[in-house]
């Protein structure tokens, strides 16, 4: 019965248990902190496993919060997208608990400090896992905005000053951007007097107001995802912050933003979607991937490659947005939407797993080294085999090489785009990848390169090189279930789905 | 046949324990492949391949007429120069590293031959081609670190041409298996396309001019065991992926041309700038990517008259065979050359033993290579018209000279490095050199390759024997006399040098800005931004990339980049 | 005209305002008046948003959103101008540092 319960709140209780393991966390004192943090953090994994295995079998779960239907209510929907995204986050977020905990308790300075991660972390999380559930515009308004004060609160965590100018910027940026976005909602609540997606995208019409209110959300989620050229913010951010919470800011934060504005696009935007508007998405994207990806290749210290880096892959996910815009009437046809779906939910979770994997491998290093400068990587084969073996790991899926889910990912991409016939994307594609493998063998060279003079390493506690290698391990065979992946993802009504365009700007489509 | 993945599983496990447990791994090093030669040769080809729905897209392994014997010379060489590096390890320090990058080179190499799909295929071989990085920057100096820099910039490209091609060929095709795959890109659209990407990108790793100029850095930089698996079996996956993906079909025949054009141009030209080469090691891989261009010339005969794939594919695979076992052998044999304490009379045997493969890949009389030879030139005749047929066996000819000459001038630089009192070729020198794998790999070179004649029943075209024996033995005279002639110039005329990997010089300094080097590296500041005194295309980019990060940053530029955006989906929805 | 259109009229002014001052100023405090400027822009619009022909009163659903939204927006102000007031203390720097500070 209590099972049964669970089984059918189960879309409320991913919100609910990270929530309330957040205020506990915040009331204990700050020693209790860490265990009971873990405890919760794997609850809510265990949530999110359970929330894969219950969608696996097909179908969706819906909830409406206190039992109110929209419109009054607000409604939280589980289907196989959303499963996707929370079970990547419910992953890389069980390993990088257990990482924080590990670091917190034993490497920083000053733990009762550091100990206020847990509640923020699980803010963060019940905020990511309401963006992937929400049904209703304002409600994903406040999940931005909780989402966005808990990343930048954990990004100064440190208390250092770059750490917090950087928070700060990133602060301002997310302010903007979620502002941008309540403007569009208000403008399309003021047209439809609806709030709940479905209602709201069924009620509204083309015109003016609809045009300006699209623009506005998706430019304000646009910033918040750091989409070139909106990603000032990011770099300096996510360089600066602790290694646990680099490795929720690049693989997890950035995710969420880009799953509401998919949603977006497929459910609503659709009622006055140009072919330009796609391809503007598109090009953003992919001079994202050529710009990130060289910003990354000239830089000296680690934690800035990484963070250019996901600029980058960033970018490919955008790439989506032109392969599912299709011509009026085509919308059942094309049979390359299922391929650019699935390359993109694979660029997400193999750029959730190797970022992660990728960060927190760099900060074992910079616990043994002390810095995160390049040539602190001179030998670390030799020293730190496994944490270089992660890394090099992460940086295979991150370029694209088999056996990876970022392999599958860009094999998947290019399908599309060569079955959809807009070639002109192949370039960006595959000169992206060549600039990864660029930074990420320049990586290795330097660990397999010997050191002039080998400073001692200071100790690091094993278990956090076991969670790098963890999590680069997962981005590899990630790309092992692809059936079930896609399998799941088959089941949800938005997956797979075209957009049609409703005006020309631009020509027909081959 | 679900064992089959035993095969790739037990390197795979051996490169696991090389971990923990090198010197175990290490000694498993002759023994991992030894399943796989058994199952080649032993196995029947007629069965369906082994389906595994959980890994990747639906991964397939199997075993077809074709790859057999290319399994069974790849492995057979895997265990002898495992055997090598194994009794080579006993002295060395420091193996753990190697011998996890063995394994798992030769985990990639044995898979992309058991790989009937594509996607397993490309997996496997990307992970040969990136695990042997490992084996090339085995002995970290500066010049195997460039050596393997330039490799890997190399590869990359390699993986992103051949990745475009099987996108352009899957496409149309029914599933991704190698065989429909092909037949779709027959019948593609883009079959010219395709046609080019396969070529170039497979192109790289079998080291065909004018993009060979990674492999007389890479293959000589390597330990000798490594060095003998890289030009007698990886090079040859280049090959292999030719013959599985190149799109055959009539009408194909100016791809044929082109073919047969380049892979002349590398058997000569690979020849001429391997003659002055200073390192016996660089005279081999030189020779490797000659002897790779002849190969070249067959597989595009096959493009000339699609109706006779199957014996160009015959030819090609006996040609390689023997090179592998032959080249394989040479490069072990330079493993010993390091032990200069050995006895006088071991010095002549070492001679003498290098000089049997040798003469093998020359196509001296009574060697494998002499038949080889012979039914590349018969092929030549069958399939062109008897003008460009008699160009090319003139070519051939030419070739087969300055190969002699080669293998010649190998055994020149070999005796000169006997004679010095310090050897600089080997970082080690044992203090019992292992004279037996090598032997039983020159024996094998030897025996081996006529004998999978008769078991795979590949039949060479024959010829009277007095023919064949003066059409082989010609070659040797004046490959003879020709190095004869030059080494008399040289020591007349001063010794012409052209450093290793010539084209790459040219490039260096164009890649240099952003390629910087660890050793160039630790000599700089640490917080000191990339300096751009190069002032080369790269580094005017590197400064205009930093400036216009900087740009995008600035509040009022990030201001209106916010606005137009607006302004731009507005407008735009 | 009528009342709610002045309102959104100053409303969307506000937007605007807000938005450029918000890149244009250079002290943090500034930026984060500017943020307000920019909530208050928004908020003013949802107001306004209240009077609809269908409804015979006022919707109360605006009204429920802009109390929601103020919370939330004083909750991102009083961070922000504590994470300012605190790099202050710490640097005595009240800017961003131009191009190189990251």
């Amino acid at each position: 019965m209590t099972a049964l319960l669970l089984l059918k709140n189960l879309p409320a209780w991913l919100v609910i248990l990270p929530i309330a393991g957040g205020v506990v966390t915040f009331l204990l004192p700050p020693k209790a902190r860490g265990p009971a943090g873990l405890v919760f953090a794997w609850l809510t994994t265990s949530l999110a496993v359970l929330a894969g295995a219950v969608i696996a079998g097909g179908g969706s779960l819906s909830h409406a919060l206190g039992g109110w239907p929209p419109p009054l209510g607000i409604g939280l929907k589980l289907d196989g997208l959303s499963a996707v995204f929370i079970l990547m986050t419910g992953l890389v977020g069980g390993v990088v608990s257990f990482y924080a905990r590990v670091y917190f308790d034993k490497v920083v300075e000053n733990p009762a400090r550091a100990s206020m991660f847990w509640p923020l972390w699980l803010l963060l999380w019940a905020g990511l896992n309401g963006m992937y559930l929400a049904e209703d515009l304002f409600n994903l308004y406040v999940v931005i905005e909780v989402v966005g004060i808990a990343a930048v609160a954990l990004a100064v965590l440190s208390g250092k000053n770059p750490a917090m100018v950087a928070g700060l910027r990133y602060l301002l940026a997310a302010i903007v951007g979620s502002l941008a976005y309540l403007m569009g909602v208000a403008l399309i609540f003021g047209a439809t007097g609806a709030l709940d997606i479905g209602l709201a995208a069924a009620a509204l019409e083309t015109g003016p107001t609809a045009k300006i209110a699209f623009a506005l959300i998706l430019a304000g989620l646009m910033v918040k995802t750091a989409v070139f050229p909106l990603h000032f913010w990011l770099p300096p951010a996510h360089s600066s912050a602790e290694p646990p919470v680099s490795a929720i800011l690049s693989a997890l934060v950035l995710k969420g933003t880009f799953f509401i504005i998919l949603r977006l696009w497929v459910e609503m935007f659709g009622v006055s979607l140009t072919f330009a508007a796609g391809q503007v998405l598109g090009a953003l994207g992919a001079v994202a991937v050529i710009w990130g990806s060289f910003q990354a290749l000239r830089q000296q210290r680690l934690k800035l490659v990484i963070a250019h880096s996901s600029v980058a892959q960033i970018g490919y996910l955008f790439l989506l947005f032109p392969l599912i815009t299709v011509p009026l009437g085509m919308a059942q046809t094309p049979d390359w939407t299922v391929f650019a779906w699935t390359g993109a939910i694979y660029q997400v979770l193999a750029h959730g797993f190797a970022k992660a994997a990728f960060f927190l491998g760099v900060g074992v290093l910079v616990i043994a080294v002390g810095n995160d400068h390049k040539d602190s990587l001179l030998n670390m084969v030799g020293r730190l085999p496994m944490t270089t073996f992660a890394i090099g790991l992460a940086g295979v899926s991150l370029i694209g090489l088999p056996p990876s889910g970022g392999f599958l990912a860009k094999w998947m991409l290019l399908k599309a785009v060569f079955a959809s016939g807009q070639w002109w994307w192949v370039p960006f594609i595959l000169v992206g990848s060549l600039l990864t493998a660029g930074y990420v063998f320049m990586i290795l060279r330097l660990a397999f390169a010997p050191a002039l003079k080998e400073t001692p390493l200071r100790p690091v506690p094993p278990g956090l090189q076991a969670c790098a290698l963890v999590l680069a391990i997962a981005a590899i065979v990630v790309a092992l279930p692809a059936e079930w992946v896609t399998g799941l993802l088959e089941g949800t009504s938005g997956f797979g789905n075209a957009v049609e365009m409703i005006s020309g700007g631009g020509e027909e489509l081959p | 046949m679900m064992w089959i993945i035993l095969l790739i599983l037990f390197p795979l496990f051996a490169a696991a324990l090389a971990v923990r447990h090198p010197k175990v791994s290490g000694q498993l090093m002759p023994f991992v492949p030894l399943p796989a030669l058994v199952f080649s040769v032993l196995a029947d080809t007629g069965w369906e391949p082994v389906v595994l729905e959980w890994v990747l897209l639906e991964s397939q392994l199997g075993l077809t007429p074709t790859t057999a014997p290319f399994l069974a010379f790849s492995a057979l060489l895997w265990c002898l120069a495992g055997w090598m590096a194994a009794a080579l390890a006993r002295v060395e320090s420091g193996q753990r590293r190697f011998t996890f990058f063995w394994h798992l080179a030769l985990t990639g190499n044995l898979g992309l031959i058991l790989a009937m799909d594509v996607i397993t295929f490309y997996s496997f071989f990307a992970l040969m081609t990136f695990s042997a990085y490992g084996l090339v920057v085995e002995r970290a100096t500066p010049e195997a670190r460039r050596a393997g820099r330039i490799y890997l910039y190399l590869a990359v490209m390699a993986e992103a041409m051949i990745l475009v091609a099987f996108l352009l060929a899957a496409f149309d095709a029914e599933s991704l298996s190698i065989i429909d795959l092909r037949g779709a890109a027959v019948d593609s659209p883009y079959r010219n396309w395709i046609t080019g990407l396969v070529l170039t990108g497979f192109g790289v790793k079998a080291g065909i001019i004018p993009l060979h100029f990674w492999l007389p850095l890479a293959h000589p930089v390597a330990p000798a065991p490594a060095s003998a698996v890289l030009s007698g079996t990886m090079i040859k996956a280049g090959l292999l992926g030719w013959i599985l993906f190149l799109p055959v079909a009539v009408g194909g025949a100016g791809w044929g041309t082109t073919m047969i054009g380049l892979g002349m141009a590398t058997a000569v030209f690979g020849v001429v700038l391997g003659l002055p080469q200073q390192s016996p090691k660089t005279v081999l891989a030189y020779s490797s990517v000659s002897q790779m261009g002849v190969m070249l010339s067959v597989v595009g005969l096959g493009f000339s008259a699609p109706e006779l794939r199957t014996t160009v594919i015959l030819i090609v695979f006996y040609y390689a065979c023997n090179h592998g076992l032959a080249k394989g052998s040479l490069f072990l044999g330079t493993a010993l050359l390091a032990s200069n304490h050995s006895p006088v009379q071991h010095r002549h045997w070492l001679l003498v033993g290098l000089a049997l493969p040798a003469f093998a890949i020359a196509g001296a009389p009574l060697t494998a290579g002499a038949t080889v030879k012979s039914a590349v030139s018969t092929a030549y005749v069958m399939v062109l018209p008897p003008g460009p047929s008699l160009a090319l066996g003139v070519l051939l000819g030419v070739s087969a000279v300055g190969t002699v000459a080669l293998m010649g001038r190998f055994g020149v630089l070999v005796f000169r490095r006997l004679n010095e009192t310090t050897c600089g070729g080997e970082a080690s020198s044992p203090a019992r050199p292992p004279w037996l794998p090598w032997s039983v790999s020159v024996a094998v070179a030897l025996l081996v390759p006529p004998l999978m004649i008769a078991w795979f029943g590949l039949k060479p075209e024959g010829k009277p024997i007095l023919a064949a024996w003066v059409d082989a033995a010609w070659p040797v005279v004046a490959g003879v006399l020709l190095l004869l002639g030059l080494q008399a110039w040289a020591r007349h005329h001063g010794v012409l040098s052209i450093p290793p990997g010539e084209v790459v010089s040219s490039l260096a300094s164009w890649i240099r800005p952003v390629g910087l080097s660890a050793s160039e590296y630790a000599h700089r500041k640490s917080n000191h931004p990339v300096s751009v005194e190069g002032g080369g295309l790269l580094s005017k980019i590197h400064t205009g990339m930093s400036r216009s990060e900087a740009f995008l940053r600035r509040r009022e530029v990030t201001a209106i980049v916010l606005v137009v955006l607006l302004l731009l989906l507005w407008s735009l929805f | 005209m009528e009342t709610h259109e002045v309102y959104a009229i100053v409303a969307v002014g506000l937007f605007a305002i807000g938005l450029a001052a918000v890149f244009l100023c250079e002290r943090f405090f500034k930026k984060i008046i500017a943020t307000k400027i920019l909530g208050g822009g928004v908020f003013l619009l949802l107001v306004s948003i209240a009077e609809r022909d269908a409804l015979e009163f006022a919707d109360p659903v605006p009204h429920a959103m802009v109390i929601t939204g103020i919370v939330v927006a004083v909750s991102a102000a009083a961070f922000a101008l504590a994470l300012a007031r605190r790099i202050r203390l710490q640097s005595g720097q009240d800017r961003f540092g131009g191009e190189d500070d990251a």
